[in-house]
């Protein structure tokens, strides 16, 4: 019998002739009649377009607000209509960096309130702000009053003080014109009136800065870890590793599993040594993984395929135990020497309803749901390996993973401050027990405390948040790593044209 | 296909709706993966072969054509899904959800197993990317490029959704 999620059965099902149905053939024959009357191709109002409705994507652009959505008035349609196509393209290009726009704070309810009433107002009787938003070069030059926007950080600073209706209608104004701006540009590439998105400045600031150091080796890197004394750095086929603070790295290892082969994950074990999970693949899908351990001096000591595992992330614990969690599943456990304890399934959801802080309530009950979370492994100082997960939809929950009894043991449960539908990594801590990074920030957490302590916001980081990689090192510093100018390869890994390092110190 | 393209462009009525014919049935799949309503689903692909009709001298590349085509209908089924209750389009009610279950478990897997049905027991950004992998073929760099997300992204919603399909059925 074909499993239910095989490829082959898949394709199979999908591939599968509909039947027919004569309200869509009915509507097909109309929509031909219209062109056939018309092969001049002037048909200009026979073809009628659907009502452009507006703003509908507030809330996946704009973090922390539920859009409620009225229909565009004649006041709205004239007021977007006024932006011509250079100021269009201006306003992407200097409101947008291809994140989800995040306030500095969170709206009190009340706010939330009032500005459902003003954007009703705003889209149905044309009442609009009398100023814009501000433009922020840094978030250092926020001076505490207004509504400012950082640019480079996708976020949007809020005073402390309520929000004025000028403010909030500030605040409506620029979501309702950078969401036209970006449909219309969408609307022009789809419709082939335009080649490519106008070009986006990423970070250009953050690399000018004096903390960031470009890598200057020749992995492109796709993965890394660290150890003591050095920072691992993997590419496809090669693993190098540079002493902490440096640009340029040296060889380690050289990956031997034939072609088409990505270095997947990797963590350096208590003796310096480095656990490796390579995944090979034919351009689409991963075909197979193996799992392999390097001394400390870069020889092999052992090489293992792996049957259940085609790609992981990857972490070991004081005791030579290798763990590696599907990516959203289950968690396997290795001995030092590859052979597999056990299998861990996550727990279910908590709640058989949840309902989202827009109000839409789903049903949890019977279904499966995305709830694991990527680099979601880490060793603590206890030498142990915690998993961080979603026991709920937006709400993160740690556990330790025990495997001689093969099982989660839950250790903190709504301990991150507010539901973010953006976690998360976990790392170990020096001065805390982990730290953990979500888009809104870096935290800090101790096993026992009832809440984690964000310890920097999201809009101070070097680089823009999304896309990055984080390591915490020996010395307390977190290194950021991103990657600038990236391509993918067949099978969906990352390919950096450069790639940039910042060693950040956090305030406790 | 690509001769067909060519004449449509060249504004040969009759070649295009041979094209739209050749690919009724993609855009008949992909309308499921956004619209619950069959009449939602009819507007959609019938202003679909309008626009496209329309923008078709603008097509540079005839290769393309079907990459393009199912762009339109995309942005068209999320014109629809937006313009009517948010929620009530894209989302099944629970109870439509407990059915498409019930459909596949009671009929061996070796039985019909209506598309419909499957397609209800994913979770809901992965509909689009399985009708397209699965049902149309496409890679998942051409899915990257017609859902304007990464090709990772589109990799681990695959990966996703048949993790899902795997713990439901």
């Amino acid at each position: 019998m074909q499993k239910a999620n095989s490829d082959e059965f898949l394709r199979e099902i999908f591939s599968a002739k509909l039947e027919e149905s004569d309200l869509i053939d009915g509507k097909m024959q109309e929509a031909y009649e219209v062109i056939r009357k018309d092969k001049s191709r002037k048909r200009g109002s026979s073809l009628t377009r659907f009502v452009y409705r507006c703003a509908t994507v507030l809330g996946v652009l704009f973090l922390g607000i539920g859009g409620t959505v009225f229909a565009a008035s004649n006041f709205y349609q004239k007021r977007m209509e006024e932006m011509n196509a250079k100021q269009l393209d201006e306003f992407y290009l200097n409101a947008f960096q291809g994140s989800a726009i995040r306030f500095s704070r969170e709206m009190t309810e009340e706010e939330r309130e009032r500005y459902k009433e003003l954007q009703y107002a705003y889209e149905r009787d044309g009442k609009f702000p009398e100023g814009n938003v501000t433009y922020l070069q840094g978030y250092e030059d926020y001076t505490g009053k207004g509504v400012g926007l950082y640019a480079a950080r996708s976020t949007l600073f809020l005073p402390d003080e309520t929000l004025t209706d000028e403010e909030l209608l500030q605040i409506i104004d620029f979501q309702h014109k950078l969401v036209y701006s970006i449909e219309k540009i969408n609307a022009e590439i789809q419709n082939g009136e335009r080649e490519e998105y106008p070009q986006q400045k990423f970070d250009d600031q953050a690399i000018a800065e004096d903390a960031v150091i470009a890598y200057e080796g020749n992995v492109d890197i796709v993965c890394a870890t660290e150890g003591k004394e050095y920072i691992y750095v993997a590419g496809t086929n090669v693993i190098e590793r540079m002493k902490i603070g440096e640009s340029i790295s040296e060889p380690f290892y050289e990956v031997d599993f034939g072609e088409n082969v990505v270095v997947q994950s990797m963590d350096v074990d208590m003796e310096q040594g480095l656990y490796v999970l390579l995944s090979r693949h034919d351009g689409e899908n991963y075909l197979s993984a193996k799992l392999v351990h390097i001394d400390v001096e870069g020889n092999l000591i052992f090489e293992k395929n792996l049957e259940k595992i085609k790609t992981a992330d990857l972490e070991v614990d004081s005791e030579g135990r290798v763990y590696m969690q599907v990516f959203g599943g289950e968690v396997y456990v290795f001995d030092a020497e590859g052979t597999e304890l056990c299998t861990i399934e996550l727990p279910p959801y908590k709640d058989k309803v949840y309902v989202y802080p827009n109000g839409v309530e789903i049903d949890l009950s019977g279904t499966s749901s995305y709830k694991a979370i990527k680099n979601s492994l880490c060793r603590a100082e206890d030498g142990k390996v915690y998993l961080l997960y979603e026991e709920n939809p937006w709400e993160a929950a740690l556990a330790l993973v025990d495997p001689e009894g093969a099982r989660l043991v839950e250790v903190a449960s709504e301990f991150m401050p507010a539901k973010s539908p953006h976690a998360s990594a976990i790392l170990k801590g020096t001065d805390s027990d982990f730290v953990i990074w979500r888009l809104d920030g870096v935290y800090t957490y101790n096993l026992g405390d009832s809440s984690a302590v964000k310890v920097m916001e999201s809009y101070e980081s070097p680089f823009q948040w999304e896309g990055a990689d984080f390591l915490t090192l020996e010395n307390g510093q977190i290194l950021f790593i991103k990657a600038f100018d990236h391509e993918y390869d067949g099978a969906g890994k990352v390919i950096p044209e450069s790639v940039r390092f910042a060693y950040i110190s956090l305030e406790q | 296909m690509e001769y067909l393209v060519k004449r449509a462009r060249n504004g040969d009525a009759e070649a295009f709706v041979a094209l739209m014919e050749l690919n009724k049935e993609s855009m008949k799949k992909v309308t499921f993966a956004y619209l619950q309503s069959e009449e939602d689903r009819a507007d959609a692909i019938s202003q679909t072969i309008l626009d496209a009709y329309e923008n078709i001298n603008k097509l540079k590349k005839t290769a393309y054509f079907k990459t393009w085509l199912i762009r339109i209908l995309i942005n068209n089924c999320i014109d629809i899904y937006r313009a009517n209750d948010k929620y009530t389009n894209y989302k099944d009610s629970p109870e439509e959800f407990g059915e498409s279950i019930v459909n596949i478990l009671s009929k061996p897997l070796e039985e019909n197993i209506e598309f419909i049905d499957l397609l209800k027991c994913l979770p809901e950004d992965s509909r689009i990317i399985f009708v397209l992998y699965y049902g149309e073929q496409f890679t998942t760099a051409e899915i990257a490029k017609i859902l304007n997300m990464k090709e990772n992204t589109v990799k681990s919603k695959i990966h996703r959704g048949k993790e899902t399909l795997r713990k439901v059925l």
